[in-house]
């Protein structure tokens, strides 16, 4: 009867008896008046140990919350820390664009809400898919860029330290955009030279709005450069200086994956996300000279993998699941539709639209 | 007016043409070597595009090099700016990150599909296309 598989570490909630079901696990010792244990503590509860804690007139008892459970839990937990996050990034924008200064501080909670999902990847991939609103984009991008910023490290085994940089660069990346006129920036879908020029600037904006900051010992060069870097492209295509690969700084390469990525995969006022198989497809086609070779194989072996039992919207309108996604072959994975499997590298007439 | 249309998906390309047919002939080809290859054998025959639509991701060659190839042809045969085609780069893949380098290689304009038609015509004016 003793159920040994479970450490420590597992949280446990308070229950009254009656919604004890059969195989919940009990997280604690039952005792008798007499202090002796009668029933221990992971074992497994049945209809005989029910009518004994009821023997023992216990009214609640603390039993190991199922995984269903620490989901949902754990779901609630990251959208209140990220709605709470968005505001705080509502309000670093708006006190800059009134040109009052901002506490950095601010910027670092920030940062230390999204390094503690640092080891739950699944978790973090799964709800930045469910916030692709394009209402609050100006927020949402800079955070989803922050925490796609905090995955990339830890896969590229980053230090601590080195990984909060990353998060606060990709927070703090299009900061400029406040100083950009609102009808250039929600531009229906077509872009003239000129408008683009214009645009381009929220780079130098960026770099030198970090002067609105106070408090800001632990605003590192790093965070300033990848602000103003982070539209550099390592064949020397992007700007503002068509720097090559060697003089682009390490964060900004890596808040440039982060944003396009999250751009590309983020519905936009007049436009709707494309598929993130797209997008490693793009990653691996025409993008593979403008981004850092290495961080871009580090992100797609470890991001593509999480797209596993996602649901896409195909283009005929049907719903499909993602069943496997082939290593060698990223943007083709074996996808299901109702009971039917179908591998994509095999069929060229599916066209995945997005993960709803 | 005429107008060279580049574009690997049927159904985008169609609707382009459609579009596009109200105020100009449209050439239509699949990749960017066939628009390369059209372009070429237009401005051969001194009847060169007023306007190019590229789409960015085509197979064999992509619009940007296409676009690149386009304009260096272009600066053997002519001389005068406004003879000069436009070009459109246009692309289901928002606006980052290409279009530094299009605009960079001699595109007028970016556009992201789907295309609003409005508000393509009104940048088809804006950089000089004449539809009427």
């Amino acid at each position: 009867m003793c159920y040994a598989g479970r450490g420590d570490d597992v949280s446990s909630k308070t229950v009254p008896i009656q919604q004890c079901n059969y195989g919940d696990v009990l997280a604690q010792d039952i005792k008798d008046n007499n202090g002796s244990a009668v029933v221990t503590k992971n074992t497994i509860i049945n209809k005989f140990i029910i009518e004994k804690l009821i023997d023992l007139e216990l009214t609640e008892v603390c039993i190991y919350m199922q995984a269903e459970d620490d989901n949902i839990i754990e779901n609630e937990k990251i959208k209140r820390e990220y709605i709470l996050a968005k505001k705080s990034m509502k309000s670093i924008l708006n006190k800059m664009g009134n040109n009052k200064p901002v506490d950095y501080s601010e910027v670092v909670q920030m940062s230390k809400i999204i390094y503690s999902y640092r080891e739950r990847p699944n978790q973090v991939v799964q709800y930045l898919n469910s916030v692709k609103n394009h209402d609050e984009y100006t927020y949402t991008h800079s955070l989803n860029t922050a925490f796609y910023c905090m995955l990339i490290s830890k896969w590229m085994h980053m230090s601590e330290t080195e990984t909060s940089l990353s998060i606060q660069a990709g927070i703090l990346h299009d900061i400029g955009k406040i100083d950009i006129p609102e009808n250039i920036l929600n531009k229906r879908g077509i872009l003239t030279k000129a408008e683009f020029e214009i645009m381009k600037l929220h780079v130098n904006h960026g770099y030198n709005r970090m002067n609105n900051f106070i408090n800001d010992s632990v605003l590192s060069e790093e965070i300033r450069m990848a602000a103003l870097l982070h539209h550099e492209r390592t064949d020397g295509s992007g700007y503002p200086f068509n720097m090559s690969s060697g003089n682009i700084n390490f964060h900004s390469k890596i808040v440039a994956i982060a944003d396009v990525f999250d751009a590309m995969t983020s519905d936009r006022v007049y436009k709707k996300r494309t598929s993130p198989f797209d997008v490693f497809e793009m990653f691996r086609t025409i993008g593979l000279s403008m981004f850092d070779e290495n961080i871009i194989n580090v992100f797609i072996k470890n991001i593509s993998g999480l797209y596993t039992n996602t649901n896409v919207l195909v283009e005929d309108g049907r719903i499909a699941q993602v069943v496997h996604i082939p290593m060698d072959n990223i943007s083709k994975p074996v996808i299901r539709i109702d009971s039917e499997m179908i591998d994509l590298s095999k069929e060229n007439n599916i066209r995945l639209l997005r993960v709803i | 007016m005429k107008t060279l249309i580049a574009e690997d998906d049927e159904a985008s390309r169609i609707v382009l043409s459609r579009y596009l047919s109200r105020y100009s002939s449209c050439d239509e080809v699949v990749d960017g070597l066939e628009a390369v290859e059209a372009f070429k054998a237009a401005c051969r025959k001194n009847e060169p595009y007023n306007l190019i639509c590229l789409d960015l991701m085509m197979p064999r060659m992509d619009g940007i090099t296409a676009l690149k190839k386009i304009r260096d042809i272009e600066s053997e045969y002519y001389n005068n700016p406004e003879q000069r085609s436009k070009i459109v780069i246009i692309t289901a893949l928002s606006e980052t990150p290409f279009m530094q380098s299009s605009f960079d290689k001699g595109c007028d304009a970016y556009a992201t599909k789907p295309v609003d038609f409005e508000r393509f015509m009104d940048v088809l004016k804006e950089i000089g296309c004449d539809l009427n």
